[in-house]
């Protein structure tokens, strides 16, 4: 780092010892002893290095000062109301230029936070009022009996929140509700949701211990999530005999929800990506997968103070298991 | 036959809901006359009420307090904004529950049934036909003087066939009330439970007594 500095002072330096040469040419010439000449030529370079190390200290410390404030600071655009007005003429101008940079990038910031914020209401309408047809087209289906047409409502429907829940997932905060609920009420909604799916691909469901379970959360946004984990295990079958085992299960410390299929599975290569956004797996066909459905799950997990974790053997299986903190210290 | 009010302002959706709800067999009316709900009120003297929070110049929270005026009985208010929010106000509007839409019509017709029981209990202990009572309390079957004790999911087998007695009971109509009891079972499952029970049915001495009716179901 000194090194760079003095590279920086190049000029500086070669001007000065240049001049000091001079000098001491032209002091030799109006015959001045030689001794003196050196002694004096020294004198001037010490000189010189002294004022060039104190600047550097100097210049070093406010250097570590403001590397130190912009790593500290969490939202670094703010770095400008922090630092010290410069007195150095060229830091006055890289200071003008930061502050400069720093409004625009507020001004771009807030503008953007306010079309998101428009957006996001935008499609709260919308998706208020495509849910009138939905809603109608799945009564309809259900009156007539048309199981086709009554699938494809409910997947529209199930598409439609989930680009709601996307939409949210970045403010859960804003539409979160702890209450204490049973396991079977986080589950039971959706396995009646994909009742007729169940049974039409002749799905053995196993339900163990979920009724005597009690976790603190919310429950809408656990319902959606264990439908994305179900869909999974639902659409990625490759055996005869199907089966999806959901159970509870009291460990010391926590509670947990293991919901269990004899899919497909996932690579073990896979296994560690499953969570990424975009990540539609090496090995299932790429149709009507966004990778966005776990992505959006561990999203929202951590956002609730869940834990998730999936196992799984290629071929074989894959068992998700969800893990909620045991006790209501959460709302008290 | 118990009376449900309808109130919502998409007529398609109306209508729809209004077949679903007779088939299940209750008797339906409709208003859409949002300002002057009293009278429809008065006029029909319904025992439960679907009110839509959307509703044209007006809200379901204005409307349940024109209700609450005059009559107590239970409001299922129905929505497409499944906030927390809304879940919050319609509670606190003097709602019995809240429902989403797209209506699932399993749950839908779950909580009507659940709210209709819990405010105007029947008080029964025991179902009987024929001779044989089912215990509601204790799960037990008795005849003569001879008992069994049930489980839980061969109890509500039995509960459901008692209830419709003597109506048939399709397999998927049994398989329907089962699930919203969650007792998730497929066709194979059901007949292994039916056979089961009249197994235990044969001990205390009830031959035939679940009935298969040949391409259509089971009944008492």
């Amino acid at each position: 780092m000194f090194l760079e500095y003095l590279e920086e002072k190049i000029f500086f330096i070669i001007s000065s010892l240049l001049f000091t040469i001079l000098l001491s040419i032209y002091l030799l010439l109006i015959g001045i002893n030689v001794g003196i000449v050196i002694l004096f030529a020294i004198l001037i370079i010490a000189f010189i290095l002294i004022s060039l190390l104190v600047s550097y200290i100097l210049i070093k410390k406010r250097y570590v000062k403001i590397v130190n404030l912009v790593d500290s600071l969490d939202e670094k655009y703010l770095i400008k109301e922090v630092i010290d007005k410069p007195k150095n003429l060229e830091n006055k101008a890289y200071y003008y230029a930061l502050d400069k940079a720093c409004k625009a990038l507020n001004d771009k910031l807030s503008e953007v936070e306010n079309s998101k914020e428009e957006y996001l209401d935008f499609l709260d309408s919308f998706i208020h009022e495509i849910k009138t047809p939905i809603s109608a087209l799945s009564l309809y289906a259900d009156n007539n009996n048309d199981e086709r047409v009554k699938e494809d409502v409910l997947k529209i429907s199930r598409l439609v929140d989930k680009m709601l829940f996307y939409a949210k997932s970045d403010v859960v905060e804003k539409d979160y509700f702890i209450k204490e609920v049973t396991l079977a009420d986080l589950v039971h909604p959706v396995l009646l949701e994909y009742k007729n799916y169940l049974l039409n691909y002749s799905f053995k469901v196993e339900v163990k211990n979920l009724d005597n379970l009690v976790v603190y959360t919310d429950i809408k946004w656990l319902n959606f999530i264990i439908e994305q984990i179900l869909n999974n295990s639902l659409k990625y079958q490759n055996k005869k005999e199907r089966i999806v085992r959901i159970k509870g299960i009291d460990d010391k410390n926590n509670i947990k929800l293991v919901i269990y299929d004899n899919g497909v599975g996932i690579k073990e290569s896979d296994l560690s990506k499953v969570f990424e956004k975009g990540f539609t797996g090496s090995n299932r066909s790429k149709k009507n997968a966004s990778g966005i459905g776990l992505y959006l799950v561990k999203k929202l997990c951590d956002k609730l103070g869940i834990d998730i974790k999936i196992e799984s053997v290629y071929l074989k299986y894959t068992k998700v298991i969800i893990t909620f903190p045991k006790g209501n210290y959460f709302i008290k | 036959m118990e009376k449900i009010l309808i109130i919502e302002d998409d007529e398609i959706i109306r209508k729809e809901l209004g077949i679903l709800l007779s088939n299940n067999n209750y008797s339906v009316s409709s208003s859409v006359d949002f300002f002057n709900i009293e009278k429809a009120i008065e006029n029909i003297n319904p025992d439960l009420i679907l009110l839509d929070i959307n509703l044209p110049d007006t809200n379901g929270y204005e409307v349940i307090k024109k209700i609450r005026k005059i009559t107590n009985k239970p409001v299922i208010f129905v929505t497409s904004r499944n906030t927390i929010d809304d879940e919050i106000k319609s509670l606190n509007a003097g709602g019995y529950d809240f429902i989403t839409k797209p209506y699932n019509k399993e749950l839908l017709l779950l909580k009507i049934r659940k709210c209709l029981d819990e405010v105007n209990p029947k008080n029964h202990k025991e179902l009987i036909v024929n001779g044989v009572s089912l215990d509601l309390h204790l799960s037990l079957i008795k005849y003569q003087d001879k008992e069994i004790e049930l489980t839980r999911n061969e109890f509500l087998l039995m509960y459901y066939l008692f209830f419709n007695y003597p109506n048939i009971l399709s397999k998927d109509m049994l398989i329907e009330y089962l699930w919203n009891d969650k007792f998730y079972l497929d066709e194979n499952i059901l007949i292994v439970n039916i056979n089961r029970l009249r197994n235990k049915l044969r001990d205390i001495g009830l031959e035939d007594f679940i009935k298969t009716v040949r391409g259509v179901g089971y009944r008492l």
